[in-house]
């Protein structure tokens, strides 16, 4: 064996080890979290009446003190979530290409510019009720389009549609040719979408144009 | 969870299981985002200005969702 076949091996050899070492090091971490996550998950919930003492997470970490401190109020009894309001202060997608149009209250207004200063962004705002499960519909997929709007230089479409309609439109799919987003609740599902017509796809803007 | 010296969270990154990625395929994979203002509801201080998208950390990241948070209440 030459020196080179040694130099090799002994490289491997050493790479081999460090990644051994780096794996071992995560795995104990990992193994770690999920103890401690746990230990949490098995406790009892407080009682209402019970309210925060910064004595109660004496001994934990700093970090986890930092963090506590900072988000509970000493004398803040124990409370949980039960509603919140939303607003999205701008379009929720920036990514240069990708656009959203603005909506608000399952209707759509305005028209898209690219004013806002962020890019890709619509500059009218877009006001969502609660944190909803957007998905992405990616390319090529039918994103179930229901209505038309035209910007300065192409035409968008927007996906707004009870189930009753998403059924009649299944019948000529609207294929997404860049991103859309889709989200499905219990009374429907409605989407936005901003992928350029398709030629197939014309007489059916036409008619929504009108 | 990433905290700034204050304790604010500033960052949020897990896995979740999606398919919104190139191939279509169920898998975990970074779900995550950055937060950007913190406000106090009954005493509890939660970030307010949220952007969050899969992906994160990623070049494939897109924060599709951006919230600001208006108001919270709790029982």
């Amino acid at each position: 064996m030459n020196r080179w076949a040694m130099f090799s091996l002994g490289t491997l050899a050493v790479a081999g080890s460090a990644a051994a070492i780096c794996f071992r090091a995560y795995r104990n971490a990992m193994a770690e979290a999920e103890e401690a996550y746990a230990g949490l998950a098995g406790k009892p919930p407080p009682p209402p009446t019970e309210r925060f003492d910064p004595a109660m997470i004496a001994d934990l970490p700093n970090v986890a003190q930092c963090y506590f401190h900072h988000a509970i109020a000493p004398g803040t009894r124990s409370i949980r979530p039960r509603s919140s309001k939303w607003r999205a202060p701008s379009c929720s997608a920036t990514k240069t290409g990708i656009r959203l149009l603005p909506c608000r209250r399952g209707k759509c207004f305005g028209r898209l510019t690219n004013l806002c200063g962020c890019p890709g962004c619509a500059r009218a705002q877009c006001q969502l009720p609660v944190p909803m499960p957007w998905s992405m519909v990616r390319r090529g997929h039918d994103s179930g389009c229901s209505a038309w709007f035209r910007s300065r230089r192409t035409t968008h479409r927007l996906i707004l549609s009870a189930r009753r309609n998403f059924a009649q439109w299944s019948r000529a799919p609207c294929l997404c040719r860049r991103v859309c987003f889709r989200r499905t609740t219990s009374t429907g599902s409605s989407s936005m979408s901003t992928g350029l017509v398709s030629r197939s796809d014309a007489s059916l803007r036409r008619s929504f144009l009108r | 969870m990433i905290l700034d010296s204050s304790g604010a969270v500033r960052e949020v990154v897990g896995q979740r299981w999606s398919n919104a990625n190139r191939d279509r395929t169920f898998r975990l994979q970074p779900f995550g985002g950055t937060m950007g203002a913190d406000r106090t509801f009954q005493g509890l201080t939660i970030p307010t200005e949220i952007a969050a998208g899969n992906h994160y950390g990623t070049a494939d990241y897109l924060p599709f969702f951006q919230v600001r948070l208006i108001n919270a209440t709790y029982s």
